[in-house]
């Protein structure tokens, strides 16, 4: 599978997740300590009025069910080729709180494709990442890149 | 406390660095970015990273632990609206001692909410080595100062 082989605007769907106040607490403490994240009491006085989940926890469980989506698919050839590797994302979007019992459904939709100059073998595949709740409300979205090998010439 | 009118365009902030151990980056990755070269030697030397190395996320949330656990640092921050940009620029490895520079490189009062405002941070991460392994921006929302023009209009 090369860059050129994938097509544009498809949507994956990976899966749901409900997060748990415990999950969010230990995430949080370990990762980002603040207190509205950690103490459902000092939480209440926040500007969130309650406990919400970290940002980073909320997308690095986009990470989790995109890995084990991958996996379900054809994809020890991809790593070879170096897919997986990433050299950043741009614009996340942290929208709507998430709160102890909250589900979250994500989904990746292919969304560009760039060159590189300095790695004309390789090129990077975008892709738009949501999170939606369970109440329809969108509470998370980025735009992730991937590296991908490029078709070698006259094949 | 610092609160949003210590921000100054042009601050610059050394953060406290922290070390990332192979197990470290064995369990995060085991738990949120199970790829074969984030969690098996073999598969590593294989890729084009070369060796084991921490998923890209580990290394936010360790910005994040490090951002948040800063004793000579505290302020009114209220939550994250997202980030703009990550890059990884090199890959962190077993042993590896980061630290961090932040810099404040816009700020602004937030219209809707008249009690807080907006400050953008660039964030840089370097390695023992000195190396680049990260760049960051965020956007954060920190509390106003609260002043007899309680309510005044934003900016």
């Amino acid at each position: 599978m090369y860059l050129e082989d994938i097509p544009l605007g498809v949507k994956s769907d990976l899966g749901s997740y409900t997060f748990t106040e415990d999950e969010i607490i230990t995430f949080a403490k370990e990762w980002d300590p603040q207190p509205f994240h950690t103490d459902p009491e000092a939480a209440k006085a926040s500007i969130f009025g309650g406990l919400v989940a970290s940002g980073w926890h909320v997308t690095c469980i986009w990470m989790k069910l995109m890995v084990a989506a991958r996996f379900s698919a054809a994809h020890a050839d991809n790593e070879k080729q170096g897919a997986g590797v990433s050299p950043g994302f741009l614009d996340l979007k942290w929208l709507g709180p998430v709160r102890p019992g909250d589900t979250i459904h994500y989904t990746s939709t292919t969304h560009g494709k760039i060159e590189l100059k300095s790695r004309p073998d390789m090129g990077i595949l975008q892709s738009f990442n949501e999170g939606i709740n369970q109440d329809g409300v969108r509470v998370m979205s980025f735009i992730g890149q991937g590296m991908m090998r490029r078709r070698p010439k006259g094949e | 406390m610092k609160h949003f009118e210590d921000f100054t365009v042009g601050d610059t902030e050394q953060i406290p660095g922290r070390m990332i151990s192979k197990e470290e980056i064995l369990a995060f990755a085991r738990e949120y970015d199970p790829q074969p070269h984030h969690l098996d030697e073999d598969a590593a030397k294989a890729s084009i990273l070369g060796a084991l190395s921490a998923s890209g996320w580990h290394t936010c949330c360790t910005l994040m632990r490090m951002i948040f656990t800063n004793p000579s640092a505290p302020a009114a921050f209220l939550g994250s609206p997202g980030v703009e940009e990550v890059r990884w620029k090199k890959p962190v490895f077993p042993g590896d001692e980061l630290s961090a520079t932040g810099h404040v490189v816009e700020a602004r009062t937030s219209k809707s909410k008249p009690f807080m405002g907006l400050v953008k941070k660039r964030y840089e991460v370097t390695n023992q080595n000195g190396t680049l392994v990260m760049t960051m921006e965020v956007w954060s929302m920190i509390a106003r100062r609260a002043t007899g023009n309680a309510g005044g209009e934003a900016a």
